[in-house]
């Protein structure tokens, strides 16, 4: 009797979409209706943010209306372009809040995949996004002694350090560094082009680094790591100094790091990405680094100690009395881990984990079904250290995504700190960097260059401490201010960390 | 209508109305409430019964000592629970509803023990929910404890219930006026709790036994 079901409407069967099955994409493979249909179903049955896409004007059922007839169109061309794909595609997912999702749909006409991210879609329309692409922050203004906006130590040297371990900026160093690398290779060259008499040996010398040369110049100009390190082994022979492989593990966590103590005793931080981790966990070091040469130690080594100074001179001149303040530089930075929390803002707070934010987890396969808000709390710094409570900014803009934008919002409940700059990307749902992890039935949709439909998802909605979503809005600044970027471009100065600055001297 | 079967039917009515009679009474369980819905890819999530409480008042017409129209008005609750086996998520769910069945109530037996059955439908409305139990958020590596609210969402909440009822139980006449029930009874709601808000089609059902006792004054 409980089981009764003669009077019950049967539900529509649903289809897995988190990982490659027939079943699921092979309708995707040669249809264009077929891949909008799982486009729409996929996101249907995993997206989280649909309340908050209701409350924007949103009827999701009216795009499956609208556009499936626009997508059977295509079946009937001949051939459809790339370009004319990828327009619809946009306009499909164009509403779409999520600041992390991309979808890139497999044009079988042509063989190519064809993109569209809503965010960016979005943040194209802001004045701000071209300026936030148009440059990197850039300390060389304050890092001059000359320009008095630096600290010295007891010898006259500015109190500043970078380090980077990304790709481009490895093999940059390869290049453009007198002594060693491509330099080396230039003078080796000109060398062995004056003799008048070279010998065998000195002739096929000259020609292998001719061609080296070469090779690098275009593996450099294509971030093409794997060519690098191949060359690296190739012409071992030639001796060239620092030319090691590269760990291609840094394609994934390589970063820029920078730290200047600036006058007044201000610590600045500024970290291109949220990649510390990998560097500064123990536990997790060994994980990274398993198949790290002794190079790729080195230069881990080099970046974690430019972490450890700013942390270290921020504890001792904290303890002394004597730290005016913290700059936390963002601008830019796409975000990462977001265990790395404790080891930027979490190292200014209280051990124990800082909660200021809530996630949501889809819960089921209907549209609406959901999770109860839980807290997120982030990690801080476990082992013992000072609390800062000296003033703290933070700079972001419209390139400051993902973890960039959990540091920003922190800022919010932090009494001491303030965010400067401009409005940030809009993306804070956290997803899985891992496509096979489906602890939710809810992670990417599909696999990356496999599936005719791949979707880069998060699988919650991030909420404010108040219960507010701040996806395709971001974290507006407390001050405001857009980058002056003829004067940063002429000079190096930087308004808007000169801003910060004042906020740091004068609490305003 | 022939003269022979004018007559039969006017002793009929007669008879009725010589054992007419009301009752009212107050009624007082326990239910147990099945959720079903298709659970689709989702295998590891369970969809689970769960026990709550019933409560109400009754009134009934005897249209004659076999036949009775019965009415009731009861809170119930239809509880459910939904977990999943590989990951400690548990979501424990209370639904208060406000039911009306209208049945009617055959009997049988003697004076004193009788016992009678029910059929009919019922309406009702879905007063409030709140759900409890344990989640997790993987990105801090914490399980939540929680209780709270839900909030009924209009596009997706049926709070109209509607469907068909059906019960057995046993009466005892201990008083001249006054007779004691048992009676298990079952709610089979053809309403789904959840509206097609999507263009995929998603029903969700609840069927609820309840096993109640109460008792009747008899006018």
């Amino acid at each position: 009797m409980l089981t009764l079901s003669a009077c019950h409407e049967q539900s529509d069967t649903l289809l897995p979409y988190d990982h490659n099955d027939e079943l699921s994409f092979g309708e995707a493979e040669k249809s264009y209706a077929g891949k909008f249909k799982v486009l729409w179903n996929a996101l249907n049955q995993n997206y989280s943010l649909w309340d908050y896409e209701r409350e924007n004007g949103l009827d999701w059922d009216a795009v499956y209306d609208e556009y499936l007839p626009q997508f059977e169109e295509l079946d009937k061309q001949d051939d459809v372009s790339d370009d004319d794909l990828e327009e619809l595609l946009a306009k499909v997912v164009a509403p779409l809040h999520d600041g992390h999702m991309s979808v890139m749909v497999k044009n079988h006409a042509t063989g190519n995949y064809v993109k569209a991210i809503p965010a960016r879609i979005r943040n194209l329309a802001r004045p701000d996004y071209m300026v936030s692409k148009s440059y990197h922050p850039s300390l060389k203004y304050y890092s001059n002694v000359e320009n008095g906006e630096i600290e010295v130590d007891e010898e006259g040297n500015p109190c500043y350090m970078e380090y980077s371990s990304s790709v481009e900026k490895l093999m940059e160093y390869f290049t453009e560094t007198q002594g060693i690398g491509l330099q080396w290779i230039v003078k080796e060259i000109d060398k062995l082009q004056e003799l008048v008499t070279p010998t065998v040996e000195q002739v096929d010398r000259l020609h292998a680094l001719e061609t080296l040369r070469k090779e690098i110049v275009k593996a450099e100009t294509n971030d093409d790591v794997a060519t690098f390190n191949a060359l690296a082994l190739q012409y071992d022979y030639l001796g060239v100094p620092g030319f090691d492989p590269i760990f291609t593990d840094f394609k994934d966590f390589g970063m820029t790091i920078r730290y200047a103590l600036l006058k007044g005793n201000v610590a600045y931080l500024y970290i291109s990405d949220f990649s510390l981790m990998p560097y500064l966990s123990e536990e997790y070091h060994k994980d990274f680094f398993a198949k790290a040469n002794s190079q790729a130690l080195e230069q881990a080594e080099k970046l974690k100690n430019v972490w450890e100074h700013w942390f270290d001179d921020i504890q001792q001149l904290h303890k002394n009395g004597k730290l005016g303040g913290v700059i936390i530089d963002v601008r830019g930075n796409g975000g990462g881990f977001m265990h790395d929390f404790q080891y930027v803002m979490g190292a200014l707070l209280p051990s124990g984990g800082f909660s200021f934010y809530q996630m949501r987890f889809k819960r089921g396969t209907g549209r609406l079904d959901y999770s109860p808000l839980m807290p997120m709390v982030m990690p801080t710094m476990k082992e013992a250290h000072e609390t800062i409570t000296e003033p703290i900014a933070v700079l972001a803009n419209c390139g400051s995504v993902s973890m960039s934008e959990i540091t920003s919002l922190s800022t919010k409940y932090i009494d001491n700190a303030r965010l400067i700059g401009k409005r940030t990307w809009g993306g804070l749902c956290a997803l899985s960097g891992n496509e096979i992890f489906s602890y939710n039935y809810v992670t990417h949709i599909g696999v990356e260059d496999v599936t005719p439909v791949y979707v880069y998802l998060p699988m919650v909605a991030s909420f404010t401490h108040e219960g507010k979503i701040l996806e395709g809005i971001g974290i507006t600044p407390d001050i405001e201010v857009d980058l002056d970027v003829e004067q940063f471009k002429l000079t190096g100065k930087d308004n808007q960390l000169d801003r910060a600055l004042e906020y740091i001297r004068t609490g305003k | 209508m022939n003269k022979r079967k004018m007559i039969f039917a006017c002793a009929m009515l007669l008879s009725m109305a010589a054992h007419a009679q009301w009752r009212v009474g107050a009624t007082v369980g326990a239910d147990y409430n099945v959720f079903t819905m298709d659970k689709q890819y989702e295998s590891d999530w369970q969809h689970k019964g769960r026990w709550g409480a019933t409560m109400g008042i009754s009134g009934q017409y005897d249209v004659c000592n076999w036949l009775a129209v019965r009415a009731d008005l009861s809170w119930t609750q239809k509880n459910r629970r939904q977990y999943r086996d590989r990951i400690p998520i548990d979501h424990k769910y209370y639904n208060d509803y406000l039911l009306l069945p209208l049945m009617a109530s055959l009997k049988t037996g003697g004076d004193k023990l009788s016992f009678f059955t029910n059929v009919g439908v019922y309406g009702g409305y879905w007063l409030s929910s709140h759900r409890e139990g344990v989640d997790e958020n993987i990105f801090s590596d914490k399980y939540y404890d929680f209780s709270e609210k839900v909030t009924f969402d209009s596009d997706r909440d049926q709070r109209w219930d509607c469907g068909f009822v059906g019960g057995i139980g046993a009466e005892y006449r201990f008083a001249s006026h006054w007779a004691a029930q048992v009676e298990a009874r079952y709610y089979y709601s053809t309403t789904s709790v959840q509206k097609q808000y999507m263009r995929v089609k998603d029903y969700r059902y609840n069927g609820t036994l309840a096993i109640q006792m109460g008792f009747n004054y008899i006018f």
